[in-house]
Order: structure tokens, then C-alpha cells, then sequence
């Protein structure tokens, strides 16, 4: 058993890091925000040149062969910056297309050339759309399989609300064949998502810890840091445990899905409870520690608040998890 | 990163796993008294004629020298099984054993450290006083050098054991004169010095946990200063480093066994009070589903902490997040099992003899080792580096 960072994962996230803080630091995020997309397409190609989609696909199908942990430190700071774009569904659908033997769509994936969107199923062929706009194909994600389809495949689009702007959510029916299926068994899919999710919110809880942090130490009322006062302090404590919660066991999640552990189902259950308390509670306190500030447009807390609901509904609710959680093997 | 257990971990598990089986003690643990010091003591004779003590003390102090991992692997391996905790070992096993190691001279190992380890002693904490609790540096009980030995005079407050255990770790001023955390000596008392009395407090649950101690000009000789005298804060730091460490790995198991046990009920029958099987219950439902996911993340920030701290010669401050998230946990868990069992259930419990005792207990345990917001000051200033 090994906890630390090896020196690969280390120059994984520092390149992740370097990318994110050089091309979408959190002004190019809100010109996004704003409706401009090129820093999305810069991004884009930077990403697909450095191999994120492919990170923990085998280099024989096309990828950089490391494994969900490593997909899962990515996605990390993909949810600490609250980095825009279809990310996660891109990853996963070049995961679908490799092995479903679609090679060339899988290579355009990987390559950048082409997106994918989210398709949570709902009834029958009905899904809701996630952060699907302007893709070019959509993962539809069941517990047993996936299907990779062309954006064609969704029928009567209709756009629906949702909190976080920068995650689109529409409803569309699905008709059509899929140009790649892969199982559960082969790949679990859902699983592998859910726990990229729980990085994600385990990387908003972090940022947000460090960003209530910050502002505690340096905005200061009755002639002293607000930091050290304890209704303050206090609330800063009980972020960084359940941040650091989160990540230690979004860590073993990754570990046990990608070694198809007995305890998998459960683990990545409970990093997506822990990690998406975590996040929700922490961006709550953050806007609170801000204050009259934390409810501005102009300050970033509402960003996390935001995606942390855009997260939550995908790849199994909460009464997903509480079935894995109550139904695990005793004893963990 | 890795969770897999390599070959020689999977045959350490093994062979705690066989030998704790054949050797625990499955007769009940009595309640308190002698008759629980004995039960305890015999428990750790046993671990060291089986060459299971200290598995993770050093060789040269006849441990195991095992890594932390293993001593991880063995704690949640006798939890499992249901073998005693460390309780009334605790003092002498993971503090005072430990304190020494890093910080004894060689007389005071030679002579405390087997004496541990075989079984043969129970040692207490007492640095708590009726004015010192959080604020543990304002203590009071005095040590006056005359001669080669300490003269104490004092009293110390909620010292677990003292009456059942042989040495005591005494925290002291010796230098009134001296800000307050540079004048404190951290010495050995035997705790049938005379001068000294010992009163049991009962507890809550109607047992006796802990007692108040005072000394009457106790002559303790000066050997016995563990660190140099004045330098008690250091040595005492440590010390409270070490109980916030991996300290809670048995009761982190425990609290697995306890949320199995509670959704087995809780599959079994209505909640009580309410007219829905438990488990068909959406809100108690959800609450042991999440206790199930805080558990399993208690664990897994357990190990990361305890793998990526096994350089360090002490464990650091964030220990104080296992300790808080824990002690919470442990509380809110148990007030789940009283909405699902009822006050006065009949069933037993699972580190005691009843579910009243078990939820009573989970009471003492957010105060005892510096209260929860005394770790949340901990983890606010050390970790995360806010102002005092
Ligand atoms: C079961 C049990 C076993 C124990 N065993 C031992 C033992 O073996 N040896 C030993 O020496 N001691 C022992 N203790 C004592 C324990 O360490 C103290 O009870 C604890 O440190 C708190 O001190 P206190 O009880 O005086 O409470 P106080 O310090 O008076 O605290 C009262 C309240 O004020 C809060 N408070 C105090 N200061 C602050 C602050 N700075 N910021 C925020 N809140 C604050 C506390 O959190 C608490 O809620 C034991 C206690 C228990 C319950």
C-alpha cells in the first residue's frame, strides 16, 4: 500500500495546473461566462495536446496508459479552477469510442477535433442533456453499459434551467445506433464518471477551504484578521476536515474502481456522499465568511456553488448511493 | 498510489488474523475495578509471550519495529474480531512507552519500557487540573527541588485509571517564575507514593472512568524527570501528538460494526417510536447510509495521514482532524442508535453491555484528549495557519 504522490502524478498535476492557470484562469472563465468561447477552444487544443482525454486509456488505444487516479488528480483541478467545457464527458465517450471500436471517432476525441456531451438517462429514451451544447457526440451512461452516439441521435431538444451557467442541461429523446457500446463489465463507465465527479467536488471543497482561508487572513473588522476570531476560524477547521475526507477517500475510490476491488461499488459510493458534502457545505461557508461580498456576482464562491449542482446530477443521485452504501458487504 | 497489500502485508494480516483468533479474550470485559486492570493486563501478557506487543516499537526496545502500516493492519485485524481495546493500556502503550522512546534516558527505558510491554504495569495521564483543562499550560500543581528529589503538592482532575495504574505521567510547575509553558517538568510518579490520594469520580453511565488525585509534599526523585526539568511542555506536546495519531483506529472499526449492526436492525423492526422498519425509513435510512460513506472516509484519511507521516518522528496537527471528525461521528452515531433502538433496549450493545452505555459513552469521548474546539483551534492556527 502506497498514499504518496509518485513523481509522475506530481508532474501530472503540475502541468494540469500550469495549463489551466496559463489558459483559463478564473478571468477567461467568466469571459466564457460572458458568451465568448475562444478561451474554451484554446483550452481545447492544449488539452488534447498534452493527452488529458486519453490519460487513463492504454497507449495501445490511443491513450497515455496511466489509471483512474491519475484521471482522477486531473479532474481535481479541473473542479478547483471550475474549468469550463465538456471534460468529463469527452474522456469518458474517447473511453467508449477506443473500445467499442470505433478507432477513428476515439482518435478525433483524444485529438481535440471533436466533443462530447452528457446524456443522463431518465425514461426510456428520454436523457437530460449535460453541458451537450455545441458537442458533436453524447455519452449516454447507464449502470450496466454506455453508448456513444452522434449529436444527431438527440431529437426534440428542448433547453431546460439549471443553476450553473456554465453547465447547459437540456431534455431530447435519443433514436438512432450507437457508434460505440461498452459494458460495465468490460469498463464500468458509470463508475469510473462518478468517481471523476466526487474528484471534482473534492476539488471544489479544497478551493474553497483555501479561498475562505485567504480571505479570513487578510480582511480584517474590530482591529483584528477575521481569521481569528472562532466563529471563523472554527468554520475554516471544519472545511479542511471535510476536505481533506473527501480527497483521502475519493483517492481510495479511484484506487478501488481502476483494481475492480470487491469494496469498489461502496468506496466510490461514499466519496460521492463525502466529497459532495464537502464541497456544498464549504461553498456555503465560503459565501458566509465573504459575506456581504460572498453573495456578489463578482466574487467566485457563487461559481462553485453553482457547478457543485451541476455535478450532483450525474452518474447516480443520491439514492444511488445510499443503495450501494446500505447494501455494502459488513464491515468495510 | 497504491491500496493493494503487498505479499508480505497479506501474510502479516494472516498470521495477526490466526493468532488473535486462537489467543483473544472472549470472556466479558469486566466494567471497572481491579477486576478490569487484571483482565487487561492479561491481555497484554498474552500479546507479548506471542511476540505480538509494540508492533510498531522500536527492535532495540524488544518491539516489533514494524512498520506503521502493520500496526494499522493489527488494530483494525483485533477490532474486527472483537478482541479488547486498548483502554486502560492506552496511557502506558501509546503515550508514556512512546514518550519515552523519543525522550527517556537509557535508565528509565531499561526499566519502564519492558514493564510495559510485558504487561506487568498500568500507567495514567495526569495533567488535567480543576483549573487547567484546555488551558492545560496554567497548571498549578507544584514541584519543589530539594535535594534529589521533586517535593509535588497539588491536585490533578479527571485522571483516567488512577486508580488502577502504577505510574502516572505528571505534568508540574517547577519554575513559578517562568512564563507559563517554559516552568513545567514532565516526571514518572509512582502512584503508591505515599502523600498521594486517589478518589474515583463516577462517570455518566454510572461506572467510574476517571478520578481526582492529590499530592501532599510527594517526594518523587529527580531520575524520574523525563527531558530536562523546565522542559515539560516540549516533552508533554509530544506526547498529545501521539494520542492524536492512529489512536482512534480501533474505535474507527468499531463504529463499522456498530452502523452493521444498526442496519441489520434496522432491517429487522420499526424504528423506535415510529412504525416503519428502519431501513424503509428514508431519513433514518439516509443517515446510515452517510454514516457508512463518513466511516469509510475516516479510514481512508486515517491511513493517508499515517502513511505519508511514517518519516516524521511525531505525528503532526492534523491528527487533531482525525480526532475531531471521529469523536463527532462516533457521538452522532450513537444518537442514531438511540432513535433506532430506544433508550432501555434489552439488545446489546457493541463496546458495551448495553446501547445506553455505548451512547453514554460516546459523550465523554468529544471532551477527553482537549475538547473539539480546542481541535478546531489546533487545526485553524497549525494546519491551516489562521491568527491567534
Ligand atoms: C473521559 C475523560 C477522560 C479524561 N482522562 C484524562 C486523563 O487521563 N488525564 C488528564 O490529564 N485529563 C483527562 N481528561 C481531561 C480532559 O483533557 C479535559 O476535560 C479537557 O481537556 C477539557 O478541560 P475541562 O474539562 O476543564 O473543560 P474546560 O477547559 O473548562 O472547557 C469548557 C468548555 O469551554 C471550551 N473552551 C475552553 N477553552 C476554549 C478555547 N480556547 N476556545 C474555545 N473553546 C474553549 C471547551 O471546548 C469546553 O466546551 C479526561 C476527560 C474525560 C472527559
Amino acid at each position: 500500500m502506497d498514499l504518496t504522490l509518485s513523481d509522475d502524478q506530481r508532474s501530472i498535476i503540475d502541468s494540469v495546473v500550469g495549463v489551466i492557470t496559463d489558459v483559463m484562469p478564473i478571468e477567461k472563465v467568466r469571459e466564457v461566462l460572458a458568451g465568448n468561447t475562444s478561451p474554451l477552444d484554446v483550452m481545447w487544443s492544449q488539452a488534447a495536446g498534452l493527452g488529458w482525454f486519453g490519460l487513463g486509456l492504454t497507449e495501445e488505444l490511443g491513450g497515455t496508459g496511466f489509471d483512474l487516479i491519475e484521471e482522477a488528480l486531473l479532474f481535481k483541478e479541473v473542479g478547483r479552477h471550475v474549468t469550463p467545457g465538456p471534460l468529463l464527458a469527452t474522456t469518458l465517450a474517447a473511453r467508449v469510442a477506443a473500445q467499442g471500436g470505433a478507432a477513428e471517432v476515439a482518435a478525433k476525441l483524444l485529438g481535440g477535433e471533436v466533443r462530447a456531451g452528457l446524456a443522463v438517462p431518465l425514461a426510456g429514451d428520454v436523457v437530460r442533456l449535460v453541458g451537450a451544447a455545441a458537442t458533436d457526440y453524447l455519452l449516454v451512461v447507464h449502470d450496466t453499459v454506455a453508448g456513444l452516439f452522434p449529436a444527431s441521435a438527440a431529437i426534440d431538444r428542448i433547453p431546460l434551467g439549471g443553476l450553473d451557467e456554465l453547465t447547459s442541461r437540456e431534455q431530447a429523446t435519443v433514436s438512432g445506433d450507437p457508434v460505440a457500446v461498452v459494458s460495465a463489465a468490460d469498463d464500468p463507465i458509470a463508475a469510473r464518471g462518478s468517481v471523476l465527479v466526487s474528484a471534482m467536488l473534492a476539488g471544489i471543497a479544497e478551493a474553497t477551504r483555501d479561498m475562505s482561508v485567504t480571505y479570513a487572513k487578510t480582511r480584517e473588522q474590530f482591529g483584528s484578521a477575521i481569521g481569528a476570531f472562532q466563529a471563523v476560524k472554527h468554520r475554516c477547521a471544519d472545511m479542511a476536515v471535510a476536505a481533506a475526507l473527501a480527497d483521502a477517500q475519493v483517492t481510495f475510490a479511484a484506487l478501488s474502481v481502476n483494481d475492480f476491488a470487491a469494496d469498489a461499488g461502496m468506496q466510490a459510493a461514499a466519496a460521492r456522499v463525502v466529497a459532495e458534502g464537502a464541497a456544498l457545505d464549504n461553498a456555503r461557508e465560503t459565501i458566509q465568511i465573504h459575506a456581504g461580498i460572498g453573495v456578489t456576482w463578482e466574487c467566485d464562491a457563487h461559481l462553485y456553488l453553482k457547478r457543485v449542482h451541476a455535478l450532483r446530477e450525474l452518474f447516480g443521485g443520491e439514492a444511488a448511493q445510499r443503495g450501494s452504501l446500505l447494501h455494502a458487504e459488513p464491515g468495510n | 498510489m497504491d491500496l493493494r497489500l503487498s505479499p508480505e502485508d497479506v501474510d502479516f494480516r494472516q498470521a495477526a488474523r490466526d493468532w488473535i483468533r486462537e489467543n483473544y479474550p472472549t470472556e466479558p470485559r469486566p466494567n471497572d475495578g481491579p477486576a478490569m486492570r487484571e483482565f487487561d493486563l492479561e491481555w497484554q501478557r498474552r500479546q507479548w509471550a506471542g511476540g505480538w506487543a509494540g508492533v510498531s516499537w522500536p527492535v532495540e526496545y524488544q518491539g516489533r519495529g514494524l512498520p506503521v502500516l502493520h500496526q494499522l493492519i493489527w488494530l483494525e485485524e483485533c477490532a474486527r474480531i472483537g478482541a479488547p481495546d486498548i483502554d486502560s493500556r492506552f496511557v502506558a502503550v501509546n503515550h508514556a512507552g512512546p514518550t519515552l522512546i523519543a525522550n527517556g534516558t537509557q535508565a528509565q527505558k531499561a526499566f519502564h519500557l519492558p514493564k510495559i510491554l510485558r504487561g506487568e504495569v498500568l500507567w495514567c495521564q495526569g495533567f488535567s487540573e480543576p483549573q487547567a483543562g484546555s488551558d492545560l499550560a496554567s497548571l498549578r500543581t507544584v514541584g519543589v527541588i530539594d535535594g534529589d528529589e521533586l517535593v509535588v503538592t497539588g491536585q490533578k482532575l479527571w485522571t483516567s485509571f488512577a486508580d488502577l495504574a502504577d505510574y502516572q505521567e505528571l505534568l508540574i510547575r517547577t519554575d513559578p517564575s517562568a512564563p507559563r509553558h517554559k516552568g513545567l517538568t514532565w516526571v514518572i510518579c509512582d502512584m503508591r507514593l505515599p502523600g498521594i490520594t486517589i478518589r474515583p469520580i463516577k462517570t455518566l453511565d454510572g461506572l467510574s472512568h476517571f478520578c481526582e488525585v492529590f499530592y501532599d509534599e510527594v517526594r518523587i526523585p529527580l531520575t524520574t524527570v523525563v527531558g530536562e526539568v523546565n522542559e515539560g511542555w516540549r516533552v508533554a506536546m509530544s506526547t498529545l501528538s501521539f494520542e492524536r495519531g492512529t489512536a482512534f483506529t480501533h474505535g474507527q472499526v468499531q463504529l463499522a460494526a456498530i452502523v452493521d449492526r444498526l442496519i441489520e436492525i434496522a432491517g429487522e423492526r420499526p424504528a423506535y417510536g415510529r412504525s416503519k422498519r428502519g431501513i424503509d425509513d428514508d431519513e433514518i435510512a439516509g443517515r446510515l447510509a452517510t454514516a457508512r460513506a463518513e466511516i469509510a472516509a475516516l479510514r481512508a484519511l486515517t491511513y493517508t495521514n499515517a502513511l505519508r507521516n511514517q518519516s516524521a518522528s511525531q505525528p503532526g496537527p492534523e491528527g487533531s482532524m482525525v480526532k475531531l471528525f471521529y469523536t463527532e461521528l462516533r457521538q452522532r452515531l450513537m444518537r442514531l442508535a438511540m432513535e433506532i433502538v430506544g433508550p432501555g433496549s434489552t439488545l446489546r450493545g457493541i463496546t458495551h453491555a448495553t446501547w445506553d452505555e455505548d451512547y453514554l459513552f460516546s459523550y465523554t469521548e468529544t471532551i477527553a484528549g482537549g475538547t473539539s474546539d480546542i481541535q478546531r483551534n489546533i487545526i485553524g492556527e497549525r494546519v491551516l495557519g489562521l491568527p491567534r
